[in-house]
């Protein structure tokens, strides 16, 4: 029976994506199809996060920066004279903007479809967005860095209840988080 | 179902792969997944925020205005347009459904031309509109009738296209024919004859005391049953004399008739005697029926040589039945009788109708409830006399070319007329169905149109309301707006008439709309901004038409009406055919939805299968139970179907729902006076097959075995019974901020099935197909449980019980599962934590109410009708249980809008699926927390109860009894 | 009765462990093909889902449930004959309980399988067991499901423990003759044993401890299992007189098991001399004995029902089962668990082997029924009259429910060429006394 037991956890180790999520830690940084810095951009350049994530205050997804937006600025910025190596980095980008074309990121950060999510209320809560995607403005490539497990975020919603203990009892409510 | 066409949506929706496995809540992590940016963002909208247009539905005449809520560019949900006079913000099953057309499966990908090998094959638009000119030039050449158009209603700019299509052709009015089959012709007919008035008469039965129909299904589908659901219930749910009264007159007690007080068992074609028998009595002077219309003197000596003793025999019921309702109508005014409906339209229908208007006329109903003037007359159905005569042109070969708009003539008339044999004569049918019917497969040419939600376009059911049509997202395939091809092809003819000054359809109904403004406006200083923003509100409305004309009776054409009918001739081994139409499958044009064939219907629970109602008496004689396979015949034809016992019928009739191919194929070919088809003309010899089937029965018993599950008060016993619960063992859970509750108001409540399709849409509940509705698994959360009365063979006592999760605050549920994933709220719900579920299913067994739903295997929804899902609710995987959950997304979203704006919600700003969609406003939600929220309040009410109160589970449900008042002798 | 010299007992018992005939690979491959079916049929569930059973709304729970019930019944007796009797020095025990508590443990093995087999998600049974997890999620302590993992566990380590525990003075025996892989077994099982005086001391002071702990858990274990229903809210479930009621039908159905079992392994091997006629009175007085209990409780069970008023949902449940869809189930279940073992207070009958081997094999079916006819026909007709709904097991759960009597069979028959299907030291013991019995006797004439 033991036996059996344990091959159906395997098994559902292997099934359930929940199961899964359980021993996720924090991976690599995936290959983008072209070099974009974080480092760069949000670090050296100090360009705010939500410039670029524009919905983070006002939606649940913080939302991938359009193609738009990045013509905004590189119709200007085509080259890095003191660094030729960016001016190399930044011609694949350029070349995708003449063709008009977007860019297909590799996503980093998912959430499994049974989590609602939303950055609004976290935003506006006063959560910084480091606290939770790290120091991305040190990343020459993003990756992601917390586990995302139902444990991390508990973490923090433990702390913030033991704040104000009445009024946020719903932190810790299944259904706050669950859908 | 034998049919193939119905079979085709259902075989590839049941054998597609079950992507929704990607989705599932507990589904593997799916492998790398790329993120792509928008090129350029859109202006409206936020990505994860819904974004709501407002349109119109064009499932039936009716009209209503829809509110399409959209996520991420694709419509999720489709709601009514609160604005909008029709609907009033709600929204019936077949409309609610039409999304799935939109998401359908068989969609045609473009537009296709039948090869020489029969089959059809994808050609260009170009080549395509190319053809189609080519054509038209040819048959033009050959003079008037060569060209036939043959539309559904279209009362707005799309009909008026239409027409100035043709006209520039050449053609004659009459070469564009209009085919709705349920379009009550025979109501135009006797108001043209009685009051020189061709119109379709308005109802405000808001204000009507007391309203009988005469086999018309008020609620269910016929004219506008939104519109009218909300009149009638908006005098209900009150106990006493300013209630307002529904007899029901027909063979078969339908669900309109489940809501009505008195049935009056008319034998098919016996509704006309009735309504004889009534305005003999009421106008007879010596029952000295006070303030009746000057007229009634003189008609009263044209009926007065009809002898009470032949009307009833007629009728098929008692003289003293109809002297009891003509004492009610005498006595409760104004009063509004409606009729003929499908059920009730046979070969005298006109006759029907004048007598029914006649009445109404005596009673000074007229310009009280039965308004003239407001029919917009802007697209009148043909009568089925002209398309008969489409027909026989079509078959003698008079027609080269036919234009098939939004009509399926194979699927949707009679076999018994012949319409696949006429196509076929036809050398170039031109379709414009957006999926496959009857007609696309006898079609050369197949030019899909749009769905409503990706085109402009407008509609006018109604004097001073136009409701305004906007695309609610990019079409799905490579498809065309039919009225667009008609520009273009016009524009593409060598004939100067057909050059019109617009190239895009939207400036065609952009300049239409100008009068509207004017109307609604007055001054218009800028039309594209008044324009615009009717498209946001979803029409133009302005009370130009509140002029209510009194129509003036000629006596003359009267009498005409007030003969005598022939006795029946049924009989013997003959049975009355009682066909009926039914909320869910309509006049059949949607009846393919997976939603609609999922759902059960109301009155029977029956789904996915067509089924023959004969009442016990009868089963009794034939020898067979629910599920026994009947051999149906008639002069038309002969068809097996399975029966339903269903005490709510003649013994001498038999009944067949409308809406598939069934009826049609049974269905003789005879018509009424006015050229309307006669749908009740036809009787039946019925013998059993010797087969049986597995019936997919939503029904366990239909009887309440005397436990008083639902109740009924009435002005003597005006409070519902309540058991003592006042010792408490246990502590209750508490509520500290809000506690969710609901309200359902059982006279209210028609079980037209509005809100279970809405909780399909808005909560992703699976459908699963025929082979689980027979093992009864299917997964609606929401369920209209309905009971014939009390103890098999005991009084028909029709009660409809909508039962959903109760939300108990004792739930039985929550105790039971070993790993919390079911718990209580501290807003009150009983939440399911789909991801933690183990599958015990010891909660659903220890529910007294049944509501939970378990997922016997993966659910399925195949390409594209994924994109309808809701990506605020999770799909579950199989092995977890699912219920009800107030539609906790709602109540999130509208909480989440209130911490925005810094405020408390507002009573009824959340509103779940069900509530929000129901058009007699039966159902209302809100905090009980509040003491002064209409929930609240509704719950003090002495009606209220809650169901199997006994268990204690303490439910957050309260139902309002249903009133039944004793009739008066 | 001619007693056994020890050699011959010896002999006897070591026989048991002799080279199996074909009829024993016959058995035993009927066996494994049983479960291996069952397990086959059981993975389309795995692959799937549960739409490969019968189940539906109301009747989510029906022959898996009806199984797991059965063989913690059938687990019951075990315990009783060996615990339970060894305290009250009832003699006749001594030369069946080793059977008993093989039995027993193989049962509760089987009865474990099925709650998780039923699961909609099995791969995530783990989650019924509470141990800390970063998701910071813990059982529901209030469910009786909760309470029957602790139950069965429980029982099933206990069980276990008593089984060796008796076994270690025989394996020490057997070790001694034994070579080869039979040898290492055996001194595995003997746990060191070489019948000092001491260990001999000690040994029965911790036998009768663990027969005074495994005594209460015969009581225990199947109250649990029938707070599953009594604790819930369906009528034909919510009922008080649950625990005592299992647990005399646990009882009755697990000796009729033992001596379904017995009767032929006597005959197999040849125990006639050690499994007397005596035995099977005693068993068969047992069997008359917990079947009238059960008699009584199905009589009390129906008469509270009938205090309802006439449409109470309780009543109509009762009425249902005697009248309704399961009828047949029900009069059945009556005929074998209250007809059949009345035949039993005739000598005569509890003489015929196979007489009683009929009644005892009735016996077991008609317990089954009785779970099934307790936890399906409740659900098939419970408040709401619109939901009732006929359950009818499917194909797959037939094959479960076959197939774990294969899975018993195949481990009891496996078992019984390991361990030593009547305890030698015992019976040694109980000869002693008898030879005492005797030469005292002698003397005394002289």
């Amino acid at each position: 029976m033991r036996a059996l037991l344990a091959s159906l956890v395997v098994m559902g180790l292997c099934r359930g994506g929940v199961a899964l999520a359980m021993f996720g830690s924090a991976p690599a940084a995936p290959a983008q199809p072209i070099k974009f810095s974080h480092k760069i951009h949000a670090g050296e350049a100090g360009i705010g996060c939500t410039s670029c994530h524009v919905y983070a205050e006002h939606s649940t997804v913080a939302g991938i920066p359009s193609m738009l937006r990045c013509r905004g600025c590189h119709k200007f910025v085509k080259e890095d004279k003191e660094r030729p190596a960016l001016t190399q980095e930044m011609k694949p980008l350029l070349k995708i903007l003449e063709e008009g074309t977007a860019i297909e990121w590799v996503r980093v950060y998912r959430l499994p479809d049974h989590v609602y999510f939303t950055h609004q209320r976290h935003v506006l809560a006063g959560v910084k967005c480091q606290d939770c995607h790290g120091e991305v403005e040190k990343m020459e490539a993003v990756r992601q860095v917390p586990s995302l497990t139902m444990g991390w975020c508990l973490d923090c919603h433990h702390k913030k209840q033991a704040e104000k203990p009445g009024k946020l009892a719903k932190l810790t409510d299944c259904w706050t988080c669950h859908k | 179902m034998s049919d193939d066409r119905r079979g085709l949506g259902r075989r590839t929706f049941l054998k597609a792969a079950a992507v929704a496995s990607a989705a599932a809540g507990c589904s593997p992590k799916a492998a790398t997944q790329k993120l792509i940016p928008y090129l350029i963002p859109p202006d409206e909208g936020v990505p994860g925020t819904p974004l709501f247009y407002r349109t119109v539905c064009r499932e039936c005449p009716a009209g209503c205005g829809v509110t399409a809520r959209t996520r991420e560019g694709r419509a999720v949900k489709l709601e009514g347009n609160p604005e909008d006079p029709i609907g009033r913000g709600a929204l019936c099953a077949r409309g609610q459904a039409s999304l799935q057309a939109l998401y359908h499966p068989d969609r045609f990908k473009g537009p296709m031309r039948r090869g020489p090998g029969g089959k059809l094959a994808p050609i260009t638009w170009d080549e395509a509109e190319d053809s189609l000119g080519q054509a038209l030039v040819a048959a033009r050449a050959k003079g008037p009738g060569h060209v036939r158009l043959l539309s559904r209603s279209e009362p707005g700019s799309a009909g008026a296209l239409q027409k100035a299509f043709l006209r520039s052709l050449g053609a004659r009015e009459e070469d564009r024919v209009v085919l709705e089959p349920f379009d009550p012709a025979p109501l135009r007919a006797a108001g043209e004859v009685l009051f020189g008035r061709a119109e379709l008469p308005v109802l405000d039965l808001a204000a009507a005391r007391t309203v009988v129909a005469f086999g018309a299904d008020f609620l269910e589908t016929w004219i506008s049953p939104v519109e009218y659901a909300r009149q009638f219930a908006s005098g209900r749910g009150r106990v006493g004399e300013e209630r307002t009264r529904l007899t029901w007159v027909g063979p078969r007690l339908s669900l309109t008739g489940a809501s009505a007080d008195g049935w009056l068992r008319a034998r098919a074609g016996g509704e006309l005697a009735v309504a004889l028998g009534l305005l003999r009595w009421l106008t007879d002077p010596k029952n000295a029926v006070p303030d009746l219309a000057p007229e009634a003197r003189a008609l009263f000596a044209r009926v007065e040589p009809l002898q009470a003793a032949d009307l009833a025999a007629r009728a098929g019921v008692t003289w003293a039945e109809v002297e009891r309702l003509a004492r009610e109508l005498a006595r409760r005014r104004p009063s509004a009788l409606l009729g003929p409906g499908p059920a009730s339209q046979g070969t005298r229908a006109t006759q029907l109708a004048g007598v029914v208007l006649l009445v109404n006329l005596v009673l000074g109903n007229l310009g009280r409830t039965v308004l003239y003037g407001l029919d917009p007359r802007e697209d009148v159905p043909s009568s089925f006399q002209e398309v008969e005569g489409l027909l026989a042109a079509m078959s003698a070969g008079k027609v080269d070319v036919l234009l098939v708009a939004h009509a399926d003539p194979a699927g949707a008339l009679p076999a018994a007329l012949g319409p696949e044999a006429a196509l076929g004569k036809v050398p170039l049918v031109v379709s414009f169905a957006s999926r496959p019917d009857a007609t696309t497969d006898r079609a050369h040419l197949v030019l899909p149109d749009h769905h409503t939600l990706e085109t402009f376009g407008d509609a006018v059911p109604r004097r001073g309301v136009v409701n305004t049509a906007q695309p609610v997202m990019t079409p799905l395939a490579d498809t065309r707006s039919a009225s667009q091809v008609l520009l273009e092809v016009a524009g593409k003819l060598p004939i100067e008439a057909a050059h019109f000054q617009w190239s895009d359809f939207y400036d065609y109904v952009q300049a239409r709309a100008e009068p509207y403004a004017a109307a609604a406006l007055g001054t218009v200083p800028d039309l594209a901004l008044a324009q615009r923003d009717a498209q946001q509100r979803g029409g133009w409305w302005f009370d130009a038409a509140r002029e209510r004309v009194t129509p003036s009776l000629t006596l003359a054409a009267a009498g005409a009406f007030l003969s005598l009918p022939p006795a029946p001739v049924s009989g013997g081994a003959q049975l009355d055919l009682a066909v009926f139409p039914t909320a869910l499958r309509g006049d059949g044009r949607g009846a393919d939805l997976p939603w609609l064939r999922e759902i059960p219907d109301a009155l029977s629970s029956v789904s996915w299968s067509p089924w023959l109602e004969v009442s016990p008496a009868t089963a009794a004689r034939l020898g067979v139970r629910s599920g026994d396979l009947l051999a149906v015949s008639t002069t038309a034809g002969r068809v097996e179907l399975p029966a339903y016992v269903y005490p709510g019928i003649r013994d001498d009739a038999v009944g067949l729902p409308l809406g598939g191919p069934e009826a049609l194929s049974l269905l003789p070919n005879a018509k009424d006076g006015s050229g309307a088809f006669a749908f009740a003309s036809a009787t039946a010899t019925v013998a059993r097959a010797g087969k049986r089937v597995r019936l997919p029965l939503l029904e366990g018993s239909p009887y309440q075995h005397g436990r008083a599950i639902t109740q009924t008060v009435s002005a003597t016993a005006p409070a519902a019974r309540r058991p003592d619960l006042s010792h408490v063992m246990y502590a209750e859970p508490k509520h500290p901020e809000h506690r969710w509750a609901m309200a359902i108001d059982l006279d209210r409540c028609t079980g037209c099935q509005a809100c279970v399709v809405a909780c399909f849409a808005e909560n992703n509940v699976p459908v699963m197909g025929a082979e689980a509705a027979v093992q009864g698994r299917y997964m609606g959360w929401l369920r209209i449980e309905r009971y014939l009365g009390d103890e098999p063979g005991g009084a028909l006592d029709v009660q409809l019980l909508p039962m959903l999760c109760q939300q108990c605050t004792n739930a039985p549920c929550e105790p039971v599962c070993p790993v919390y994933a079911t718990y209580h709220t501290a807003e009150g719900l009983n939440a399911q934590v789909y991801n933690r579920c183990v599958g015990t299913r010891y909660c659903s067994n220890n529910c007294p109410y049944k509501v939970r739903t378990f997922n016997w295997r993966d659910a399925k929804f195949p390409q594209p009708l994924q994109m309808q899902l809701n990506p605020d609710v999770t799909v579950r995987s199989r092995g977890v249980m699912e219920k009800c959950t107030f539609c906790v997304q709602r109540i999130r979203y509208g909480e989440n809008q209130a911490r925005d704006e810094r405020r408390p919600v507002a009573d009824g700003e959340i509103t779940p699926a069900c509530v929000q969609s129901c058009p007699a406003q039966a159902m209302v939600f809100g905090d009980a927390n509040d003491p002064s929220s209409r929930v609240s309040r509704l719950a003090r009410e002495p009606r209220g109860f809650r169901a199997l109160e006994e268990v204690n589970a303490q439910p957050a449900i309260t139902y309002l009894a249903r009133v039944k008042e004793p009739e008066q002798p | 009765m001619t007693t056994p010299s020890f050699r011959s007992l010896e002999e006897t018992v070591r026989a048991t462990h002799g080279p199996p005939g074909p009829a024993y690979f016959v058995a035993l491959g009927i066996a494994g093909a049983a479960a291996a079916f069952g397990g086959w049929s059981y993975s389309l569930i795995v692959r799937e889902g549960l739409h490969w059973t019968g189940l539906e709304r109301p009747g989510m729970w029906g022959n898996l449930i009806t199984d797991f019930v059965f063989w913690v019944g059938i687990a019951h007796s075990g315990t009783l004959i060996s615990a339970v009797l060894f305290l009250f020095r009832a003699r006749f025990r001594t030369a069946i309980y080793r059977v008993a508590e093989m039995m027993t443990v193989f049962a509760v093995l089987t009865a474990g399988l099925y709650p998780i087999l039923h699961l909609g998600r099995p791969w995530f049974a783990y989650w019924l067991f509470p141990y800390p997890n970063q998701r910071e999620l813990w059982v529901n302590f209030r469910s009786p499901l909760v309470w029957d993992v602790f139950a069965i566990s429980t029982y099933l380590t206990v069980s276990t423990i008593f089984l060796f525990v008796g076994v270690a003075p025989d394996a020490a025996a057997l070790r001694d003759r034994a070579q080869g892989w039979r040898k290492r077994l055996y001194t595995l099982l003997a746990f060191g044993w070489r019948g000092t005086d001491e260990q001999w001391r000690h040994y029965t002071r911790a036998y009768l401890f663990f027969a005074a702990f495994a005594t209460p858990l015969v009581i225990s274990v199947h109250s649990v299992v029938s707070w599953d229903f009594a604790v819930s809210v369906l009528p034909g479930w919510h009922s008080t007189l649950f625990p005592p009621y299992f647990v005399a039908g646990a009882i009755l159905s697990g000796v009729a098991m033992v001596i379904t079992i017995l009767v032929p392994l006597r005959r197999a091997f040849h125990l006639e001399e050690i499994i007397t006629q005596h035995h099977f009175d005693m068993l068969s007085r047992l069997v008359l004995l917990t079947s009238a209990i059960v008699t009584y409780s199905y009589v009390t069970e129906i008469l509270l029902a009938f205090q309802g008023p006439p449409h109470d949902p309780e009543r109509s449940t009762f009425v249902y089962r005697m009248t309704g869809a399961y009828a047949p189930v029900f009069w059945l279940m009556v005929t074998c668990n209250c007809v059949g073992p009345t035949l039993l207070y005739f000598k005569a009958v509890r003489g015929r082997a196979w007489a009683l081997l009929t009644i005892c094999v009735l016996v077991n079916v008609g317990m089954w029924l009785e779970r099934f006819n307790i936890v399906v026909t409740s659900l098939a007709h419970d408040r709401l009259p619109f939901d009732w709904r006929v359950y009818v097991p499917s194909w797959v759960e037939w094959a479960m429910t076959f197939g774990a009597f294969g899975w018993f069979f195949f481990l009891l028959l496996i078992g019984l060429k390991l361990i030593p299907p009547v305890s030698i030291a015992e019976m040694k013991e109980d000869l002693a006394h008898h030879a005492d019995a005797a030469g005292a006797g002698m003397d005394h004439d002289a």
